[in-house]
């Protein structure tokens, strides 16, 4: 498992205190209620719920993605609440690698040229970000595959490129929107083990939200989510025999 | 930037099917726009042809107070300059253009006690103004304008008719001798522009053609008239001639139209031997002047005629069918090789070496298309002097009340215009370009819109992987640009095209086009990117309101 399960205890690199989204139909939805977490680096959570259980919401949260009703959200040990659109771009760029159920590639750039838009953004030259991007097609496994478009890609394949993509910037955290959901078993078998590498031999920390059981296996910690409020917190990992919370 | 240029750019390759829209109105608009500008140039180009050639230059030189603007005209002061009539025998090609030129003659702010022969002071004036133009490397050739006033003289013309010949004369009295321009001699030298030339063509087309265009009749078939002076009967007048009093003569100035087929000069084969009464040249010191008091006659051969073929007059005369009639330059001017109108000068009385009657200096270019770009460096050369082209003045005039007399047309379309507005078709025509550009640039904000609203989550993932919210409309105004100039260039390249029929049928040479494309595509591409960049601020406003989460829905 990841580095937090063998060493020392540090700062969390994601915490969110009292968090709330409230949407208002006519009375007020709680679609996150009142959680409060840390998830320090090198962790890989999984966040498991049934649909409609908000942990989506809390994701986006999370990634600062959307704004809370309430509540506070630091990352990296900076405050998201407080920041601008602009700021908010800025973090999302550097700090933050997503992945997302449809694997929201761009269906006009070749593999190569989706994994190096982030890094092209971050204002680095067009030669490194290209290769920079070919190593990390390589690390996911599709090296030959960087001159193809998300339309001539398996959905394991274009999932795998997301990935990719998703480390593109080195971020603190990867988040993942129910990767697996769209996948049949043995790419998700793929998938899931791409994430735990990332997380044991780079000490990525992985925040996943899924309803996929499987995933829970190799997570630290998971945390499940009911009418959005956190209704147990498996430090350890269910697989690894850990402890509720 | 680069970054978000080359995303616009694959956006618009992969949404061109769905962006079709875009790039027909932009093309549509700058297809407008191209063909009025090509075709407004070519029709200038070819309208003003015949005066080019008839007048020899494409630029007139004559000293500013020939030609007083409004500001001239309202600015008068009591102790300058007053108005002041010219006579119209004072020879100057200004009496085909001139806004003021009445059958007594031009009004003019003329100095005191002059002009009374020429427009220039003397001699050196005028040659140091032909020196300082013709040293300007755009200028092909500086040609005085000279003509003398014809007196009296007596033209026969000859009625084949089923009684028998019948000899009838025309007066003379209000005609011009003038040195012919180089161009029209009929041994002009290979460094003439075949524009200029004397035109080898039929010298009696018929008055006027009507098509029916409803039937698909096709224009171009019925209507092959061109521009430029035609040589209609004789022979023309030529360098071999010497200092021959030889003469052609303007064909539609002394016969009328209808009598075209049944009238010609009386001439035996050295052509018509015309006794004309023409005013001695005087000297009042070193000034000279007309003296009418003491005429003296001269014979001079007529050789030919010419015809000075003008525009097509077209109106339709009723829904699906249209008519042209061939309008022609009436001038009463008989031409004289050089040589033999210096003779003349002599026989007048004009000392060797002293001042010709020069009415203005006909520049001729290098290329005619830059005559308007190269005013103000041309103008500077002879501060002053006044200077106009000789195509805009052509438009002028033509947009006052044409100058050549119109018989197939109804009255009513013969003066569609406004006398006091000549500007307003241009005027309408720019009018024009801006609605269509307006329309043009809605079409495409409307498309680029809807785009966007299908794309949204493609926008998302955008914002969702850091791109600001600006950038990412700036990826659309590049997409949206980048259609329009496909669409710019497409229609661009059709306008040109359709200017082709122009080049063919004005017999003005591909140069005139041609060197006006450069500046003719930065009008159409400004205004077609100017446009768009405007119009796409509405799609960009669009993506500034995709939220980041709407990536976490799902693709489109």
């Amino acid at each position: 498992m990841g580095s937090s399960g063998h060493g020392l205890r540090r700062d969390p690199i994601l915490r969110a205190e009292g968090l709330n989204k409230v949407y208002w139909m006519g009375t007020a939805v709680y679609a996150v209620d009142n959680i409060s977490l840390d998830i320090e680096e090198g962790q890989y959570v999984v966040i498991k719920g049934p649909s409609g259980s908000g942990k989506s919401t809390l994701l986006s949260l999370l990634a600062g993605v959307d704004r809370p009703t309430s509540g506070d959200v630091t990352l990296d040990g900076q405050s998201l609440v407080r920041l601008s659109e602009n700021e908010l771009c800025a973090i999302r760029r550097q700090k933050v690698g997503m992945i997302y159920q449809f694997f929201n590639l761009l269906p006009g750039l070749t593999a190569l040229e989706n994994v190096a838009l982030p890094i092209r953004l971050s204002g680095t030259p067009e030669w490194f970000a290209l290769r920079h991007a070919a190593n990390l097609l390589d690390r996911v496994g599709l090296g030959a595959r960087g001159r193809h478009r998300p339309a001539q890609m398996s959905g394991g394949e274009q999932q795998r490129v997301a990935i990719a993509r998703a480390l593109a910037n080195e971020p603190k955290v990867i988040m993942a929107d129910e990767p697996t959901a769209n996948l049949d078993s043995q790419t998700t078998r793929d998938i899931r083990a791409i994430l735990t590498e990332l997380n044991q031999d780079l000490g990525q920390t992985i925040v996943v939200v899924t309803h996929d059981t499987s995933l829970t296996e190799d997570a630290d910690r998971v945390i499940s989510i009911a009418d959005g409020r956190i209704v147990a917190d498996d430090v350890g990992g269910s697989a690894a025999g850990g402890q509720t919370v | 930037m680069k970054t978000l240029i080359y995303l616009g750019f694959v956006n618009s390759i992969r949404n061109l099917g769905r962006s079709l829209l875009t790039v027909v109105a932009m093309a549509m608009a700058a297809l407008m726009m191209t063909s009025s500008l090509t075709l407004g140039e070519g029709y200038t180009s070819g309208r003003a042809a015949e005066y080019r050639a008839f007048l020899g230059g494409d630029v007139l030189v004559y000293p500013t107070w020939a030609w007083p603007t409004e500001y001239d005209v309202v600015n008068l002061k009591p102790d300058q300059a007053k108005l002041r009539i010219i006579p119209p025998y004072f020879g100057s090609p200004l009496r085909y253009f001139h806004p003021d030129f009445y059958d007594g003659g031009y009004l003019t702010v003329a100095p005191e006690g002059g002009p009374t022969y020429s427009m220039f002071r003397d001699r050196t004036a005028m040659d140091e103004a032909v020196a300082a133009i013709q040293a300007r490397p755009e200028v092909a050739a500086v040609v005085p304008y000279q003509a003398v006033p014809v007196l009296a003289g007596e033209l026969n013309l000859v009625t084949e008719s089923p009684a028998g010949r019948i000899i009838s004369q025309v007066s003379m009295n209000g005609f011009s001798l003038r040195a012919c321009p180089p161009n029209l001699l009929g041994d002009a030298g290979q460094e003439t522009p075949s524009a200029l030339r004397l035109v080898e063509t039929n010298p009696n087309p018929p008055h006027s053609v009507m098509a029916v265009t409803a039937a698909g009749q096709d224009k171009s078939t019925v209507v092959t008239w061109e521009s430029g002076v035609v040589k209609s009967g004789g022979r023309p007048v030529a360098l071999t001639d010497g200092d021959a009093l030889v003469a052609m003569i303007n064909r539609r100035a002394v016969i009328p139209r209808d009598d075209l087929k049944s009238k010609s000069l009386a001439a035996g084969p050295g052509g018509q031997v015309l006794r004309l009464t023409l005013p001695r040249i005087g000297a009042s010191g070193s000034e000279l002047f007309y003296d009418f008091s003491n005429p003296v006659t001269v014979e001079v051969r007529v050789v030919g005629t010419y015809d000075v073929f003008s525009r097509l007059f077209a109106w339709p005369p009723g829904i699906g069918a249209m008519c042209w009639e061939q309008l022609y330059l009436g001038a009463p001017e008989l031409l004289m090789p050089e040589a033999g109108f210096a003779r003349l000068l002599e026989i007048m009385g004009l000392p060797p070496g002293q001042l010709p009657p020069v009415g203005a200096l006909a520049v001729r270019l290098q290329d005619q298309s830059k005559a308007e770009a190269l005013m103000p460096a041309l103008r500077q050369t002879v501060p002053d002097l006044s200077m106009v082209t000789v195509a805009k003045e052509t438009a002028f005039a033509n947009a006052r009340g044409l100058p050549e007399t119109i018989y197939e047309a109804p009255e009513n379309v013969r003066y569609a215009r406004p006398l006091s507005q000549p500007a307003v078709p241009v005027e309408a025509g720019n009018l024009f370009g801006v609605i269509l550009f307006g329309f043009a640039g809605l079409v495409a904000a409307g498309n680029a819109t809807l785009l966007v609203l299908t794309r949204r989550t493609e926008f998302a993932i955008l914002k969702a992987i850091g791109m600001r919210g600006y950038e990412v409309g700036l990826v659309v105004m590049v997409e949206v640009l980048l259609l329009s100039t496909l669409g710019l260039l497409l229609g661009f390249a059709v306008g040109e095209a359709g200017a082709i029929p122009i080049i063919l049928t004005n017999n003005v040479g591909l140069g005139p086009l041609l060197g006006t494309l450069e500046r003719d595509f930065g009008i159409v591409a400004g205004a077609t990117l100017g446009c768009s960049a405007l119009f796409s601020l509405i799609p960009m406003a669009k993506t500034l309101r995709i939220t980041v989460s709407e990536a976490m829905r799902g693709n489109e």
